[in-house]
């Protein structure tokens, strides 16, 4: 646990380091009340009391107390400011390691745990470190220096003491095994209830719908049972080791007395110390417990918390050279490139250019392998062998930054971020002036409805742009692509169809955004890519045909297929009723004669 | 407030009573060993003529020790056992709360709002439940029993070790009226980081792509930092009132000593008395520790109990408590002069809405964005109720049938598909639970998804994973429109979108709508209109008006909003990426 935390502490630690040994002093402070206190005793109990004697140290002690408490004012605050910058570090570092970490971690990884652990598990770091581990250290601490104390004074009790220890030890660690599985089996009905609450809340339309409620509901009722079952088993398996532990950790009275008293009537203990003995061994057992308790209660937690945050501060990031370089051309090539996810391999031997300037589209059906191309340019994955180029250099061989400053993706998957429309759109470049940044919002159709909104372009979006419409939401991405200017343009095709309303408008945008620019597209429709200088047909991870569309045409072969395939949709229309004019007359008949709410209008 | 807590334990009152009163015997046991000290030390120094009177406290002592542990494990155990059978019966009544709600309830928002509220919220008042309640009557009882115990043993001592505590705790109250407000900013900050946090994890191939290190992304950063500084500044703010009300409570010494010194040095007490308040006003003092965090908890907890309270007092939908129960006896809607708005006295969705679609025809809406298509079609389907007119499916009002009944004649075939962790059976089995094998594989061809399916490694027994994602978008849109089929409900409600859900795959969607609309009463939300050009009665609408109606034909002759969004449709029809052209190329040519 402590481990984990000076490695997290990173630059801190020498503050860390720092706040320790304040906290070890503080423990001593603590332990000069009782060595006081065990001198006032000596004197009231000793032959000649000395009254004068007494008030001095009563004195001390109270300046010790003011001592103490202006310390722990003082080392609070400054415990709390160390606490809190540990904190924004950790936070900060975490968010960018996640930058540079390969898209394949966030796959690998559920979004919810990665949640959890940003969020939760650097609270329950944050809470240990201002006030678990603050408290474990002093204790333990305390408890240190009163066992020396007491060895100084009389070895036998101090051992009768301290023998508690041991004892104490051996239970808890009893105990710890216990609570492992029990709060094992525990978080598991957790999991599954929280899924299954999920489930429950977000299918409730199609639940009531399809008329399952009863059934869906005993399912939930089910779960909730469970965890509810599984929470009440944990706590009665612990009554036993929790009775053990707290015993054990105050043996420390139920032996000192005992012992003590045996040896004062034997005569081998003066009366002054039993007495002495009696009054401190519970500050003792206190500390011990706390000690114990603390430790118990944060190692499950805290200490599995800070541990998954070390993993993951040490997943190996993408390479990255050391030198920066910049392109003076930026042709794409794949030269025999194999990837494959985890074990299906996507793609084999595949090469191919794209001349700068040209327009290149992917077509085939999904899986075949074209978002994976895309991915693999950007560098969200490496290649396992072969070579991605950008301007005939390996993209390998770019700093990241570097390479993706050369890039413009534009996806169906839209991420607007809860800010205004001004700052998305200027995630494409930081230092835009507002002019340049409504001049690209123009260019991509957005400035009319930006301007309709009540704040314009300070307006801000809702989370996950959920105000705005699909269409519209596109139209920011291709603002931001805009703004970017890369010179290389990644485009998936679907964006054109987010919005069948305002298709045109997107379509308008998009032209404006490949303008002369290398251009590599991702393509669903193949009458939209009829005009591309190339088209790349996939199939199982292989180009099965390459030409513009005229040559792949002439060449009826796959492509040509599919083209044939692709015009038949284009005239779809919701059940043809030609062939049922006239049971649509009759129909239109009853309309009119039985004065129902008619279909004409005006 | 506390009202509201206390309410909540009602439930288990005999548990959680009972386990209070072992809470408090354990604490009164528990002061019961500085009596026990008190009469080993009056032994030791008036020794009496048994000496081995000395060991019986001794031997008491781990005995009381022991009773007043296992006394308070109990305790705990039996408040623990209460608090989770009340969290049950919670979630339980909020589940079944949930399934009465107006089904326009689930949105984004909500969901996720409802979701913190079942699992965190809820599970937050477990720490009050099982910890906090018993805790509350032994950190009010004990010290009251011992300052009790201390008056009766030495009322001038008594009152030197309490009155350190006294001024400690007017320190507190003096400062008390911060905590809500402080506690609710702490809450809010937190909950904001958490919300960046989740944004910059969802949007991470974004970020990456846009090349923005984590301090660029300035609102992660900047509610990180918020957060930081605000912890400081409350702990500094804070901060001398605690460490004063700390030194108090731990300093009774200061106060005990000189007392004690004087009434001994006046022969006026026992030495055996004055050791004995050497131990003991230490640890009264040490009781009021505790109380700090407590107090913060409380806080807490009282917020969460007001968010889960919230949920439970949720509007309900009332559905059909005058219901007769019954079907239906034909299937044309209607909606009769409807007016709608989301919020009551809001801007309205729907003004003065007026339109029946018969019986086995297709009806289509058309009109941009935000005109209030989708409206009608959830209106139908009583995702919320009209303020003002009326919705009829066969002359009957959607409000008087049961849920049972509304539902069964409704399938709905949306953009966003749902379904659940299960086999691809059982999820196109929710479509009709007593299906046969034959009737689900039956519908799962129509909808074209049998040849899919087959190819899957565990065919029709493959499952799910709870947000389909091992399933294409076009693959998921079929499923659930064999759902639909299997469902063979009379009346259809389907956004044509999901027809070029995936582009790939659009004529197999295509022909499973077609099964899927065959001979049913149709309403069609289109977006393209010429796949609607056929259907019976089209409904144009804008800013949530019906403008135009009438069948395709009748509307282009009419030559007004539809006739314009027709010449436009077409135009883009023709689109092709196109290196330096902005113009769009007609299709055909």
């Amino acid at each position: 646990m402590f481990k984990e935390l000076f490695i997290l502490a990173g630059r801190n630690s020498s503050k860390l380091k720092a706040l320790f040994i304040l906290m070890a002093l503080r423990a001593v402070f603590r332990v000069l009340p009782i060595l006081i206190l065990y001198l006032m005793v000596l004197d009231l109990l000793g032959t000649d009391t000395d009254l004068g004697h007494i008030v001095l140290l009563a004195a001390v002690l109270g300046i010790v107390y003011l001592g103490v408490n202006i310390w722990d004012h003082y080392m609070g605050i400054y415990a709390m400011r160390i606490g809190c910058d540990l904190c924004y570090d950790i936070r900060m570092e975490l968010g960018n390691k996640l930058r540079m970490l390969p898209l394949g971690f966030f796959t690998k990884v559920p979004t919810g745990e990665l949640n959890t652990l940003i969020s939760e598990y650097v609270s329950r770091s944050e809470t240990f470190v201002l006030i678990s581990a603050p408290y474990l250290i002093s204790s333990l601490l305390s408890a240190l220096g009163l066992m020396v104390f007491f060895l100084i004074l009389d070895w036998r009790m101090a051992l009768a003491a301290g023998s508690t220890v041991l004892l104490s030890m051996s239970t808890f660690l009893y105990a710890d095994r216990i609570s492992k599985s029990v709060i094992g089996i525990r978080e598991e009905t957790l999991i599954r209830m929280n899924s299954i609450i999920v489930e429950f809340i977000q299918g409730m339309p199609v639940i009531k719908i399809f008329n399952q409620v009863a059934s869906r509901f005993s399912k939930f009722q089910e779960a909730v049972k469970d965890f509810r079952d599984s929470n009440i088993k944990a706590v009665s398996s612990m009554i036993f080791p929790a009775i053990l532990i707290l015993t054990s950790s105050s043996l420390s009275i139920i032996f000192v007395l005992p012992i003590g008293l045996y040896l004062y009537l034997q005569g081998s203990l003066s009366l002054s110390t039993l007495a002495f003995f009696t009054i401190a061994a519970p500050s003792f057992s206190d500390s011990l417990s706390q000690f114990l308790y603390w430790y118990m209660h944060n190692k499950n937690s805290a200490g599995r918390a800070m541990e998954s945050i070390c993993r993951v501060l040490d997943e190996k990031p993408l390479h990255e050279p050391l030198q920066d370089i910049n392109l003076e051309t930026f042709d794409i090539e794949f030269a025999d490139v194999f990837f494959a996810y985890d074990v299906h391999p996507i793609l084999k031997a595949l090469s191919f250019q794209v001349t700068q300037g040209t327009i290149c589209a992917l077509v085939g059906p999904s899986g075949s392998g074209k978002t994976t191309i895309v991915n693999l340019i950007a560098r969200f994955w490496d290649v396992d062998s072969g070579e991605v180029k950008i301007g005939g250099r390996n993209v390998k061989d770019l700093k990241l930054d570097r390479l993706l400053s050369y890039l413009s993706i534009v996806s169906q998957e839209v991420v607007l971020f809860d800010d205004t429309i001004e700052k998305n759109i200027r995630l494409g470049r930081e230092d835009a002036s507002r002019e340049e940044v409504i001049k690209a919002a123009r260019l991509a159709q957005c400035h009319e409805f930006v301007e309709r909104l009540s704040n314009g372009y300070d307006t801000v979006i809702g989370e996950k742009g959920c105000k705005l419409s699909g269409g519209e939401r596109q139209r920011i991405s291709i603002a931001r692509a805009l703004l970017k200017d890369a010179p290389i343009i990644i485009l998936d095709e679907a964006t054109a169809y987010v919005d069948p309303e305002n298709e045109a408008l997107i379509q308008k945008a998009i032209n404006n955004l490949v303008k002369d620019k290398t251009v590599l597209i991702i393509a669903h429709r193949l009458s939209t890519v009829v005009h591309a200088d190339q088209i790349l047909v996939l199939k199982d991870g292989r180009i099965a045909e390459r030409g513009n569309h005229d040559d792949l045409m002439g060449a009826g072969g796959l492509y040509s297929r599919m083209w044939e395939a692709h015009t038949s949709t284009q005239g779809w229309t919701i059940e043809d009723r030609r062939q049922y004019e006239a049971q649509a007359d009759r129909i239109y008949d009853s309309h009119y004669s039985s004065g129902l709410n008619n279909i004409c209008s005006k | 407030m506390l009202g509201d807590l206390i309410a909540l334990a009602e439930k288990q009152k005999y548990r959680l009573a009972a386990s209070s009163a072992l809470s408090i015997i354990a604490s009164s046991l528990s002061l019961l060993p500085f009596l026990l000290v008190y009469w080993l030390l009056l032994g030791l120094f008036h020794p009496s003529h048994h000496p081995e009177d000395l060991w019986r406290p001794v031997i008491l002592l781990p005995i009381i020790y022991l009773l007043s542990y296992i006394l308070l494990i109990y305790a705990y155990d039996l408040s623990h056992r209460a608090a989770y059978e009340i969290l049950y019966e919670i979630r339980l009544e909020l589940g079944e709360k949930m399934t009465r709600l107006p089904l326009g309830y689930f949105n984004e928002k909500n969901t996720g709002e409802m979701e913190t509220i079942m699992n965190e919220n809820v599970e937050c008042l477990e720490l009050f439940l099982a910890h906090h309640l018993p805790e509350l009557v032994s950190v009010i009882f004990t010290p009251l029993f011992l300052a009790a115990l201390l008056i009766l043993l030495d009322w001038r001592m008594a009152i030197a070790s309490i009155f350190p505590v006294l001024m400690a705790l007017l320190i507190m109250l003096l400062r008390w009226n911060k905590w809500p407000e402080m506690v609710e900013k702490f809450m809010t900050a937190q909950s904001k980081v958490n919300s960046a946090i989740v944004e910059y994890t969802q949007g991470i191939a974004t970020i990456k792509a846009f090349n923005r290190t984590a301090e660029s992304f300035q609102k992660y950063s900047r509610n990180v930092a918020n957060l930081r500084d605000l912890l400081v500044r409350w702990y500094e703010e804070t901060a001398l009132e605690f460490s004063l009300y700390q030194a108090l409570v731990t300093s009774t010494l200061v106060t005990i000593i000189p007392v004690g010194i004087w009434l001994y040095s006046r022969g006026d007490m026992g030495i055996e008395k004055f050791l004995l308040f050497l131990l003991v006003g230490p640890a009264f003092g040490g009781l009021f520790t505790k109380l700090y965090p407590f107090l913060r908890y409380w806080m807490e907890e009282t917020e969460c109990v007001n968010r889960v309270n919230t949920l439970r007092n949720a509007p309900l939908i009332n559905e059909g408590s005058d219901a007769i129960v019954m079907s239906p006896p034909c299937y044309d809607v209607t909606f009769d002069d409807v007016s709608f708005s989301y919020e009551p006295g809001g801007e309205q969705v729907l003004k003065r809405v007026s339109l029946n679609i018969p019986q086995g025809t297709i009806c289509a809406l058309v009109g941009p964005s935000g005109s209030g298509k989708t409206t009608i079609a959830r209106l139908i389907s009583r995702f919320w109720d009209v303020q003002k007119g009326d919705v009829l499916i066969g002359g009957l009002n959607v409000k008087f049938l049961s849920g049972e009944d509304l539902f069964s004649c409704i399938s709905l075939v949306f953009q966003e598909v749902f379904l659940f962790h299960g086999t691809i059976l059982e999820n196109i089995k929710l479509g009709r639970e007593d299906a046969t094998q034959e009737e689900i594989i039956e519908a799962a061809r129509l909808a074209q998804c049998h040849e899919f399916i087959e190819r899957l490694p565990d065919g029709y027994h493959t499952t799910v994973d709870d947000r389909g994602a091992n399933l294409s978008s076009g693959e998921r849109q079929r499923i659930s429109i064999a759902r639909a089929l299997l469902k063979d409900a009379p009346i259809v409600i389907l956004d044509e979108a999901t027809a070029y859900v995936d582009p790939e795959n659009e004529a197999l969607i295509q022909k499973a709508i077609n099964n899927l609309v065959r001979n049913k009463t149709v309403l069609v939300i289109a977006h393209r209109l010429s796949t609607v050009i056929h259907v019976d009665q089209i409904l144009v609408m804008k800013d949530g008006e019906i403008v135009e109606r009438g069948y395709h034909e009748e509307l282009l002759r009419a030559g007004g909003l539809y006739s314009r969004m027709w010449e436009a449709h077409t135009s883009a029809l023709g689109w092709g990426i196109r290196r330096g052209c902005e113009c769009s190329k007609n299709f055909s040519s």
